[in-house]
């Protein structure tokens, strides 16, 4: 197997694996989106460039 | 344009597709209700979370001209395709992701918003403007086109008169919550089908020793050139003038966009950096497969296609019924994807960048949203009419990204990372003006004086400087122009009295 080989292997495992975990932790908001019926957003954290965060970005942490 | 392709679909394929198209018109209609302001509807409600950005930042920024361009690419010249065309573009991203909480974090719905508070509304419109010319989507439009015609058999002008007509519908109605959830479908379907044809195709030509006889046979000669990172015919200069496209990252107006709707700059940057792998492996793999395609016609397994044919006619060859299906709409889905956020952004550009701040300031955001979306539509018309128009697809894209970069990248990133600077109106309105017309007038002059240079594939004018001959090439506006941008930056800053107030 030459380092080709092992560069295909390695593309179509990201292409493969990554749409797959990005999808299920999609799903896993969209439902609760769904079930709260909640299109909006938390108001934006002015915090993050110093480094410390809020209250709510903690609890997601 | 007709086909010169022929794709045998059974009922799974069939089935797969027409799955695929209605879901994306049944997430438009649901997100139909959900639309309260023009925030929600433009910026779904900047509540983007790492997921659906993810999602929505890498189908948007790869449609068809990826699939089918690197891969072109990759037919003619081998591996260069990734090295010196997508390389530089995977650098652009993982700087992206380190610059974009500072987007993030500043007071705006839009870019152009950045420029608007910086430099006046003169600058404002220009560089609006040079967004439209920008996301006007003539290239998707004509690519959905050819695959519809490719699929049902039916007449090009009606292809895309179909394809509109869906990517408007859920657009329209569900904003940019319906192109984001309708993103994360495609992308997990553009990225998978994707995955798993590489794979297979790449497995079934014998791997690398299979592939490399492949284009021994179809050369005749050692081709040791498409596995040369630097291989091939191309110059470093042509390879530089390409590369510098990617500078379109660092102001591409869909990808600004969800960096503003992101929910937190956090999650814009970790989607930022978990996409450029994504990104990359994508690239590689439509290189890779135009490559294969080479060594499929060189052992014999499938005829010689049109060389932006050549990864589906690779892929068509050895993907099993159901999975062909898969990857059909999965094309389908990178150019949807792709129309869908431009039609957003450049009726975003017609009205809030444009209509709100010239003539109507205090404009209600319900208005503000139903004006949007008429908008969706006029973008749409206008992509759908350039689409018959125009013959060469990549020379709009060279100057669509030239424009862009050329007006708007140093006034915002001046005024975003310059903070300290007072900056004046004038210096704005001298960039911006200087960046767009000059442009213009640059394409203008190459493409009414030079001539069509059919080795290179481009128009070429030919010229005198200091006693010696020098070519200029269409696409080299793009760093011919910038310097004096920023001398027209630096004598505004200069000569400019009044200065605008210090918002970003």
């Amino acid at each position: 197997m030459s380092g080709w080989d092992l560069g295909i292997y390695v593309a179509a495992a990201v292409l493969i694996v990554a749409p797959l975990g990005v999808f299920s932790s999609y799903l896993r908001e969209i439902t609760r989106r769904l079930r709260e019926d909640d299109w909006g957003a938390p108001p934006p954290t002015p915090l993050f460039r110093t480094g410390r965060y809020t209250q709510e970005e903690k609890e997601d942490r | 344009m007709e086909p010169a392709l022929e794709i045998s679909l059974t009922w799974l394929d069939w089935t797969i597709i027409l799955i695929y198209l209605v879901a994306m018109i049944g997430v438009g209609l649901f997100f139909q209700k959900k639309q309260g302001s023009f925030e929600d509807y433009f910026l779904a409600s900047k509540g983007l979370t790492m997921p659906l950005l993810i999602g929505s930042l890498v189908s948007t920024f790869y449609g068809l001209d990826t699939l089918f361009g690197t891969s072109e690419i990759g037919f003619f010249e081998g591996v260069t395709g990734f090295f010196a065309y997508a390389l530089p573009y995977t650098g652009l991203y993982l700087l992206m992701a380190f610059l974009a909480p500072r987007f993030r974090e500043l007071e705006g719905n839009t870019f152009i918003d950045l420029i608007g508070k910086n430099y006046g509304k003169f600058a404002q419109a220009i560089s609006a403007c040079s967004s439209f010319f920008y996301a006007i989507n003539t290239m998707e439009m004509m690519g959905i086109g050819f695959i519809f015609t490719l699929l049902f058999k039916i007449p090009f002008w009606l292809g895309v008169l179909i394809a509109a007509v869906i990517v408007v519908t859920y657009t329209y109605t569900g904003g940019l919550w319906a192109v984001a959830v309708t993103d994360m479908f495609q992308f997990t379907i553009m990225a998978l089908s994707l995955g798993i044809a590489l794979l297979i195709c790449w497995t079934d030509l014998g791997g690398y020793n299979g592939i490399y006889s492949g284009l021994a046979a179809y050369l005749d000669a050692d081709p040791w050139y498409f596995f040369s990172p630097s291989g091939g015919y191309l110059t470093a200069g042509v390879i530089a003038s390409y590369a510098l496209t990617s500078l379109a990252v660092l102001c591409e107006p869909a990808f600004l966009q969800r960096i503003f709707a992101s929910r937190s700059p956090r999650d814009a940057r970790h989607a930022l950096l978990i996409s450029t792998p994504i990104w990359t492996a994508y690239e590689f793999a439509c290189c890779m497969l135009g490559l294969a395609a080479v060594a499929a016609v060189g052992l014999g397994v499938i005829g010689e296609p049109h060389a932006n044919l050549a990864l589906i006619a690779v892929v068509a060859r050895y993907l099993p019924p159901g999975l062909i299906g898969l990857f059909l709409a999965g094309v389908l889905a990178a150019a949807m994807s792709t129309a869908d956020s431009y039609f957003l952004v450049s009726s975003g550009n017609l009205v809030y960048d444009l209509y709100r701040p010239l003539f109507n300031p205090d404009l209600s955001s319900e208005k503000l949203m139903a004006y949007t979306r008429r908008a969706v539509i006029i973008s749409a018309v206008i992509s759908v009419a350039l689409s018959f128009y125009f013959e060469r697809i990549m020379g709009v894209w060279v100057f669509q990204a030239s424009i862009l970069i050329n007006t708007v990248l140093i006034p915002l990133y001046a005024s975003v990372f310059l903070k300290k600077l007072p900056k004046t109106r004038l210096s704005g309105s001298l960039a911006t003006a200087t960046g767009f017309f000059g442009t213009i007038f640059y394409y203008l002059l190459i493409s009414t004086t030079g001539h069509f240079s059919e080795d290179w594939g481009t128009m070429v004018l030919q010229i005198n400087f200091c006693g010696r001959s020098v070519e200029l090439w269409q696409e080299y506006g793009i760093f011919l122009i910038p310097p004096f941008v920023l001398l027209a930056f630096l004598i505004g800053q200069l000569c400019g009295k009044e200065k605008a107030p210090r918002t970003a």
